[in-house]
């Protein structure tokens, strides 16, 4: 790539992202009083992390990585939901995560 | 009411584990594709997105289609505008700014967890700033060692995974 193809490149991405970002900023006041209702809110915010878990397990399989994908994730789910402990869930399923891929499975 | 410091830097910790080594992923990748660490420091800085960051680096290379890179991380990035709603009406001045534009995911649902405790605007900064400065050490770093390191490192992109799934399940963990 040559320097002008380069500058190309950071600038397509850097628009296209914080176009998206921004684009909050610019809807209606209309538009902004049914989104500062909390309720609307938390339902939003349920469907993205919904949407966000389904898009990481979007390509699903048998194959001893996925169920593994599948395994520590629902471990991080139970860990969360009976001690509400963050770190503990998401450092303790990574780990497990990382050492079986790695000295099990191996991929 | 003020947050300490040393709790915005231990509730950050999920985040920097899992960005500074997938930062330093694409960096070596982006390396290997011919990309510099500035470029890599000029991506992560004002771009900062994992999963774009990474789908662009497919089009890392000579006359790549620039529509077609566009639309595809315009679409990608679409769930940045609900993102940003909920915040609408609770950041303003010019700070919000760098607060809207450094929202990812992960920005998202640690500023889920910090909403109730209603920081100060310099708090929110610093909340993001913390993200933003380990995703930018982990790419500008990736951009600058050998490939071979990364194989070390296997399946520690599981941590966003993680975080969203933790995240999900305490926001089921209320009712």
């Amino acid at each position: 790539m040559d320097f002008k193809e380069r500058i190309i490149f950071i600038s397509v991405i850097i628009f296209s992202i914080q176009m998206t970002r921004f684009a909050p900023l610019i809807l209606p006041a209309r538009a902004r009083e049914i989104f500062s209702d909390e309720k609307l809110n938390e339902r939003i915010n349920k469907v993205i992390f919904l949407f966000l878990i389904l898009y990481c397990y979007r390509d699903f399989s048998f194959s001893s990585e996925y169920l593994l994908r599948l395994g520590c994730g629902v471990l991080v789910f139970l860990i969360q939901f009976f001690s509400g402990m963050t770190l503990l869930s998401v450092f303790l399923g990574t780990g497990i995560y990382m050492g079986v891929r790695l000295f099990l499975i191996g991929v | 009411m003020g947050l300490k410091n040393s709790d915005l830097l231990k509730n950050s910790l999920p985040i920097a584990f899992a960005y500074i080594i997938l930062g330093f992923t694409f960096g070596v990748l982006f390396r290997g594709k011919g990309g510099t660490p500035i470029e890599a420091f000029l991506i992560s800085a004002f771009g900062y997105s994992g999963v774009s960051q990474f789908i662009a680096l497919e089009f890392y290379q000579g006359g790549f289609p620039v529509l077609v890179l566009f639309s595809t991380l315009i679409v990608i990035n679409l769930r940045h505008v609900l993102y940003g709603i909920p915040f609408l009406n609770l950041w303003h001045g010019h700070l919000k700014f760098y607060l809207f534009g450094t929202l990812t995911d992960e920005a998202f649902a640690l500023s889920q967890i910090y909403r109730s405790k209603k920081p100060s605007m310099l708090e929110w900064v610093k909340i993001h700033f913390l993200n933003h400065s380990y995703w930018i050490f982990g790419c500008v770093s990736g951009s600058l060692v050998p490939a071979s390191v990364v194989h070390k490192m296997l399946g520690a992109d599981f941590a966003l995974i993680a975080l969203f799934i933790a995240i999900f399940a305490s926001t089921t963990r209320k009712k």
